[in-house]
């Protein structure tokens, strides 16, 4: 294997790969074949017209994916231009603390969560859906942008403040919009964690015109429907097919990010 | 931001010294020690740490043997094998939710595929409920999880590998090493960094699992397969127990926490060889 290959060699492997691919296939398969069974493409029709707000829910992932990809975005990057580029007391510090957060379940802070959601009343509202999980993504993000900004190095500052520019023209400037490939790494994968979410709506939705996709599957099936499993698998696959396609056609850019950004095990 | 998550943390620490439904305020009873007292004696909170071990030592170790083993597979990029690592990596890509659904799909007891395929090559006698089990459920989440997560081990493992210099093989060609020798004697300990990194997001990620479990068995049949993160998420939805649930909390903050700071020591000292 770390050597030339003889063709018996390459037939082996190559008959291992395809035993683990038949692994990966057959339940992947299952749902998609499945969700035709019975009514053929009627299953997804049904699901729209059923009464079944599906549609709401669509909208919905959209908008809170869209909007907190956004914030993300928007906060991150300079946070991680801060940490990369600018000597400030406590920055080791104060970094290292954000990423220990990283690992923390969001569900350990449930309570004050809950608390706090109350008393600004957004129980079951977007900021609700959006500003909790968007916060407890941000460390991955800040982590990607600030390996890239650590990677280009000070010179374009330096030649910024000659120039007269401060800290905030260097960035907004020169260094976000070199960024681009790391930038295009949070999107990517902040899109595909946000789209996928469950906890988030969970504790914070309270209505069905106010769940995401995640949720939708689950009130589906407790309602009447979702009766018909063939149904519940359209749903899945109408939730699937965003974020894999987003992965399938932008996996060439994603390079180490890919790995960063698994940070769940 | 940082403000945000600490008044979380202190709020959590202090609430986990109280008795509290989780509604009104005004109701707080100071209890002192005693949510760890209950926590560190109750059999279903023990059942539940045994679970997350069990969970962990399983998932982080298969998961680093396949992970490895199909990175090395993809390795010599043969016909097919950009296929491969896409289709691998699709879970990862996927909905906790969907993966939940299309393994409960398998798992069902009367039309699910192992079951029918069991039947059908004769071995009725294996026939069983699944998730419905109490000796099989855990496994069964298990499996789950690796299957979802595997590709982002792989993913590592690729980066891994390509870390290793051709010459580092070719010497040990030369040096007379068949494929296993240099498996276990060249390629196993470069990876050690590789290694750190897949175990302690491993532990990491199993302290913090919830949705997997929540969604295949509710922490059932009959709390067979709670876990740490179930047990505090009905604590105090279902039981308006904001104290006890916030003890959990605290302990589970303090292993993860634990854990990566260990991780960033590891990076620490590869930065520095």
């Amino acid at each position: 294997m770390f050597r030339k290959l003889s063709l018996g060699q390459k037939i082996g492997i190559e008959l291992l790969l395809c035993l683990f691919g038949i692994m990966y296939i057959i339940p992947l398969a299952n749902v998609g074949i499945s969700s035709f069974a019975g009514a053929g493409i009627g299953n997804y029709a049904y699901l729209f017209t059923s009464g079944f707000p599906i549609a709401r829910m669509i909208f919905n992932s959209f908008v809170v994916s869209i909007l907190q990809v956004a914030l993300i975005v928007a906060v991150a990057s300079p946070a991680a231009f801060a940490f990369s580029k600018i000597r400030f007391p406590g920055r080791g510090l104060i970094f290292m603390v954000i990423m220990l957060t990283m690992s923390i379940s969001m569900l350990c802070f449930i309570t004050p969560l809950f608390r706090t959601m109350k008393a600004l009343g957004w129980m079951n509202s977007y900021q609700a859906l959006v500003l909790p999980a968007a916060t407890y993504w941000m460390p991955v993000a800040i982590l990607i942008l600030k390996n890239y900004f650590d990677s280009l190095g000070r010179e374009l500052l330096e030649a910024t403040t000659i120039e007269g520019g401060g800290f905030f023209t260097a960035w907004l400037k020169v260094y976000a919009p070199i960024s681009k490939p790391a930038i295009v790494n949070v999107i990517v994968l902040g899109f595909i964690t946000s789209w996928n979410d469950y906890l988030n709506p969970l504790l914070f939705s309270r209505t069905e015109d106010m769940r995401t996709l995640p949720m939708a599957v689950v009130s589906l099936t407790s309602s009447i429907y979702g009766a018909r499993p063939e149904v519940v698998f359209a749903c899945l696959v109408i939730m699937a097919v965003p974020s894999v396609l987003v992965y399938l056609f932008l996996q060439d850019q994603l390079g180490e990010g890919m790995t960063s950004g698994s940070v769940k095990g | 931001m940082g403000l945000f998550v600490f008044y979380g943390l202190l709020y959590v620490l202090r609430l986990s010294f109280y008795k509290w439904d989780g509604f009104d305020p005004a109701t707080m009873v100071f209890r002192g020690l005693r949510n760890y007292r209950v926590l560190f004696s109750d059999p279903l909170s023990l059942t539940a740490l045994a679970n997350v071990m069990i969970f962990m030592f399983f998932t982080v170790t298969i998961q680093m043997c396949v992970g490895l083993c199909v990175a090395l597979l993809l390795r010599p990029r043969l016909l097919g094998s950009r296929f491969f690592k896409a289709l691998f990596y699709i879970p990862v890509a996927l909905s906790t939710t969907v993966i939940a659904r299309t393994f409960m799909g398998l798992f069902e007891p009367n039309f699910g595929v192992i079951n029918t395929t069991l039947k059908s090559l004769g071995l009725a006698g294996l026939v069983r409920a699944w998730l419905g089990d109490p000796r099989t459920a855990l496994g069964c989440i298990i499996l789950t999880n690796i299957f979802q997560w595997m590709g982002a081990q792989m993913v590592f493992y690729i980066a891994g590998l390509t870390t290793i210099q051709d010459e580092i093989y070719e010497a040990a060609q030369i040096d007379g090493a068949g494929f296993w020798r240099t498996l276990r004697n060249v390629v196993w300990p470069s990876l050690w960094p590789t290694h750190t990194t897949v175990i302690i997001l491993g532990m990491v990620g199993a302290i913090k699992t919830f949705d997997i479990v929540w969604l295949l068995t509710g922490g059932g049949p009959g709390n067979a397969t709670q876990f740490p993160a179930t047990l505090l998420y009905q604590a105090v939805t279902q039981n308006s127990q904001a104290g006890y649930g916030a003890s959990i909390s605290v302990v589970m903050i303090f292993l993860s926490v634990a854990l990566s700071a260990l991780q960033i020591s590891f990076n620490k000292r590869k930065q520095v060889a």
